[in-house]
């Protein structure tokens, strides 16, 4: 038995953004992006090997900017799952989560600690995906748990039974349908309509309407986090573009509503199969109780979209907003983490 | 001989009866003026009162209270004196104790105990953890 104390954590590695939650009341958030300098002078710039989240982003054009994830897992070569690419993108992952499990310690005076983490995964990551992260754990983690990112965010809201979880990531988009025990393959759809393809859509609209405005994907990204819509009603939006040079505002307005419903078809399907396919008698509960969670989530009118809809489709639908989206799936990992019994983490250890 | 002495009678009556009332219209003014001199003291006293002695009354007070806050220091100072010796004395007492042997007890850690886990959700985190071990196996019968 261990004498250490012990510090749990609960970890999502997101396609976009890393979260991790940890029960020394730490939680931190970073764009999932590292950069490593290109020469000597921006090594100089940045005042160190390797720069994290908003500073490698923001030091863009003086390093190497790389994304680890894609599509809720590890970056993987096309031909070879095991390539050089992948094998770059484990240790830059690794080096995140490094980065994130060095803000947890900030306020420990004890450093010597048991680390315990859950990390969660895409509900329909393959078992190699989910290999992946106990690999980029390792070393980092002194115990460590997969768990899909949808239960997760059931599991820290308490809701195990009758709920249809939907986390709208940058990469996927995950329906879990829960029914009081883990979600198998038939209770789960991911789609990759997600952030990212909100993100690509929007950039195709706006290059279609102001074709002489000069503009990269991180500007219209920012844009679109905080003013995504699909609602009728509310002001016309205005973005800064330059245009030969000047900054022009232009109307975004209608490009930003379609770019933002183009996830919605895959979300109402997803929805449709998992309710039309649960037990008849239980269906009416599981129609009340739609929870959507994930940074997507916060795209304004989307549950009344989704209400809609099943009204339509299915008759009655009940949609509610996790309060803390960003965090949620990274809560309930949490919240795992500190209800498994130690000898379930024993064991664990024992078949390594 | 006898009418001169008459005359010089009658004029030593005369001025006789002359100082002496010149010594009494003295008098009366000498009494007058006392008089209007006391009511006019009497009237103006209080408001003098007020003015001159008030204040050094006032002064006298502060001066003695004054005096008691320097008293009241001093007792302060006492007892920081008695409470810095009585820490001086824990210190030894301290360090006779560490140095016989006995080490300070440390302070007494929160322990975290974990909430009780109905049965539902032991199965769900043993599924789970069934799960991982299953991740854990080699690469033998993997999807």
């Amino acid at each position: 038995m261990h004498n250490k104390k012990i510090l749990n954590i609960g970890i999502d590695l997101g396609t976009s953004r890393s979260v991790i939650v940890c029960d020394n009341g730490i939680r931190q958030a970073i764009p999932s992006f590292i950069g490593y300098p290109k020469d000597a002078v921006s090594q100089k710039l940045i005042g160190g090997d390797v720069v994290y989240g908003e500073d490698a982003i923001k030091n863009r054009l003086s390093v190497h900017l790389y994304r680890p994830f894609d599509k809720g897992v590890l970056l993987q070569d096309k031909s070879d799952k095991n390539g050089e690419e992948h094998i770059k993108a484990s240790e830059i992952a690794r080096s995140l989560l490094r980065k994130l499990i060095a803000y947890a310690f900030e306020e420990e005076e004890d450093k010597n600690l048991l680390i315990r983490g859950v990390i969660g995964a895409p509900a329909l990551a393959s078992l190699n995906n989910k290999k992946d992260f106990l690999e980029i754990a390792d070393g980092v983690l002194d115990d460590v748990m997969i768990a899909s990112e949808p239960f997760c965010v059931a599991y820290g809201m308490n809701i195990l039974t009758n709920a249809l979880i939907i986390d709208i990531g940058a990469g996927t988009t995950d329906l879990c349908r829960m029914h009081g025990t883990i979600p198998g393959a038939d209770d789960q759809i991911t789609t990759f309509k997600a952030g990212d393809y909100v993100d690509k859509n929007f950039l195709e609209l706006i290059e279609k309407k102001y074709k002489e405005a000069n503009f990269t994907v991180n500007m219209i990204k920012r844009f679109k986090e905080e003013n995504a819509s699909i609602s009728e009603q509310g002001e016309k939006l205005f973005i800064e573009l330059p245009i030969n040079g000047k900054p022009t505002s232009c109307d975004v307005t209608s490009e930003l509503r379609e770019a933002c419903r183009a996830i919605v078809p895959d979300i109402v399907e997803g929805i449709r199969k998992l309710v039309a396919t649960f037990d008849p008698e239980f269906q009416n509960d599981l129609k009340q109780n739609v929870i959507l969670a994930g940074g997507g989530s916060r795209i304004i009118g989307l549950h009344k979209e989704i209400e809609n809809y099943m009204k339509k489709t299915l008759g009655y639908g009940k949609v509610t907003r996790v309060e803390d989206s960003l965090y949620a799936g990274a809560n309930g990992a949490l919240m795992l983490c500190k209800d498994m019994p130690d000898e379930y983490w024993d064991e664990l250890k024992t078949r390594k | 001989m006898g009418q001169l002495m008459n005359m010089i009678i009658k004029t030593s009556n005369y001025s006789v009866a002359a100082f002496e009332y010149a010594g009494l219209v003295s008098y009366s003014y000498a009494k007058r003026s006392g008089l209007a001199l006391k009511s006019g003291i009497s009237k103006m006293g209080p408001p003098i009162k007020r003015v001159t002695v008030t204040p050094l009354m006032y002064c006298g007070q502060k001066i003695g209270g004054i005096g008691k806050v320097f008293k009241r220091k001093n007792v302060i100072e006492e007892r920081l004196l008695s409470i810095v010796e009585k820490l001086d004395s824990i210190d030894s007492r301290l360090a006779n104790i560490e140095n016989m042997g006995v080490s300070v007890a440390e302070r007494p850690k929160l322990v975290k105990e974990k909430k009780p886990l109905n049965d539902g959700k032991k199965m769900l985190l043993k599924a789970i953890v069934s799960e991982n071990i299953l991740l854990r196996q080699p690469q033998e019968g993997m999807q």
